[in-house]
């Protein structure tokens, strides 16, 4: 791949958005071109620095009783909270018909570019992730030592989990959990990233689980599905798919 | 199902992406009051048109309708920030980088590179001096981490053509780098 090509895909790349084949030429490249590299590595940092430092705003207390309560009264056919000008109302309504037109067409679109889980191994992943989140039970050793996680491990589980952690990257180890999934128990690592919870479940892989990593959605979760090193892994979470996507790819890495 | 069950059901699904609903709209108008009309009004939308939603996955259905409502605000009440004309800037430096299409040898000056101690205050300021079509996709892909296929498909809405949404994304980071960069101490800052 020569440079100009390098420089036209920075962006996906950085953002986790190109094929494998793409991103491995991309790489190939790297080694022999520090300006590249160099293009990659600024973007890169400065995406970072965006995710870690820009404020995010969370909606200030109260917000959540005012929609609420703007729900109801809006749905009771009572007064409706406008838009604070009046000026330009009928502008506004047939806009919001339109809008509301081409929304109702891509609504059901959108239904068709998820997959809605049917298999029932999945539906069991995302259940035990949103008990760990709902129930208390996050982790039944809460330690981000990966020295004391994977000991822990021993005696009630018939294989020995590997446990990394990544601080440095942004996904820190929160602890370890026993849970069952596939009719047998696995083991539940728990990993925090900025304000989100991610669950990874693994277990020795059998000849069920094919070679090829898979990534879904459901409910508001990404899932990404991979084997590695003879494990299979289930990893879910809240965060966007991109910033889970290099957190699998952290896991695969060697290391 | 019972209006009761709606409202309830709608909060259920719906509710959870307050705070990025929230953040897309401080970040679009710039305000938190405004903020808190648009997300109010944006939640009433969403619950007109929640009969025509069939899917399992609220937040970037939601984020579209806070992005379009922020739209419609601005347009009615601050009409000047929705003009746009700045495609048509000088082009930034990483396109001609592209189009020279040499490896250049040269180290790194340090000087250039971005700075790891960046001020989140300078941060915050950068962002928001981006012009409202650069800002825009910037959050929606940097905070609210939406692929690109969403951020697709909230612009189709839009009438905006993905290959201007990418280059709006390129160009937003490439002139916030650029900020970041070229005056590393405190500077005067507009916007915000």
């Amino acid at each position: 791949m020569e440079c100009e090509q390098v420089r036209a895909r920075v962006h996906a790349y950085v953002d986790g958005e190109l094929d494998v084949l793409a991103a491995q030429e991309i790489e190939a490249h790297l080694p022999g071109c520090p300006a590249c590299a160099r293009a990659i590595r600024d973007q890169s940092d400065l995406s970072a620095l965006i995710r870690d430092r820009a404020e995010y705003f969370a909606a200030p207390p109260g917000l959540t009783e005012r929609v609420r309560a703007g729900l109801a009264s809006a749905d009771a056919g009572g007064p409706r909270r406008t838009l604070r000008s009046r000026t330009r109302r009928e502008w506004l309504a047939v806009g919001l018909a339109l809008a509301a037109t081409v929304l109702l067409t891509w609504a059901v679109t959108y239904m068709d570019l998820r997959r809605v889980p049917e298999q029932t191994l999945e539906r069991e992943v995302i259940a035990s992730h949103v008990r760990s989140l709902l129930a208390q039970h996050l982790t039944d050793v809460a330690s981000s030592d990966r020295h004391t996680v994977k000991p822990w491990f021993e005696g009630k589980l018939d294989f020995s989990p590997p446990v990394r952690d990544f601080p440095a990257q942004g996904f820190p180890l929160v602890g370890g959990r026993l849970d069952y999934l596939d009719r047998r128990a696995v083991a539940a690592l728990v990993y925090r990233h900025r304000k989100h919870l991610i669950n990874v479940f693994l277990w020795p892989a059998t000849a069920n689980h094919g070679n090829t990593p898979q990534r879904l959605t459901g409910r508001g979760f990404h899932i990404i599905q991979f084997t590695h090193d003879g494990m299979a892994y289930w990893v879910i979470s809240d965060v966007g798919m991109p910033s889970l996507a290099r957190f699998a790819a952290l896991l695969q890495s060697r290391g | 199902m019972g209006n009761g069950d709606r409202i309830r059901r709608f909060e259920q699904l719906v509710l959870p992406h307050l705070d990025a609903a929230y953040n897309l709209a401080r970040w679009i108008t710039r305000n938190d009051h405004d903020a808190d009309d648009v997300v109010n009004e944006s939640f009433v939308r969403a619950l007109r048109y929640f009969d025509g939603f069939h899917g399992t996955e609220a937040r970037a259905w939601q984020l579209t309708i806070v992005r379009n409502t922020s739209y419609t605000w601005l347009k009615t009440n601050r009409p000047a920030e929705v003009v746009h004309g700045h495609e048509g800037d000088a082009p930034d430096i990483g396109t001609q980088d592209a189009r020279n299409a040499a490896c250049d040898a040269r180290e790194n000056d340090p000087e250039t590179r971005l700075l790891q101690a960046a001020d989140a205050d300078l941060l915050n300021q950068a962002i928001a001096a981006l012009p409202l079509e650069f800002r825009e996709v910037l959050i929606l892909r940097e905070l609210q981490e939406l692929s690109y296929k969403e951020i697709a498909e909230i612009a189709e809405i839009a009438g905006i053509p993905m290959g201007t949404v990418m280059s709006r994304l390129a160009r937003g980071r490439s002139q916030l780098q650029r900020r970041l960069t070229r005056h590393p101490g405190k500077e005067h800052a507009d916007g915000m």
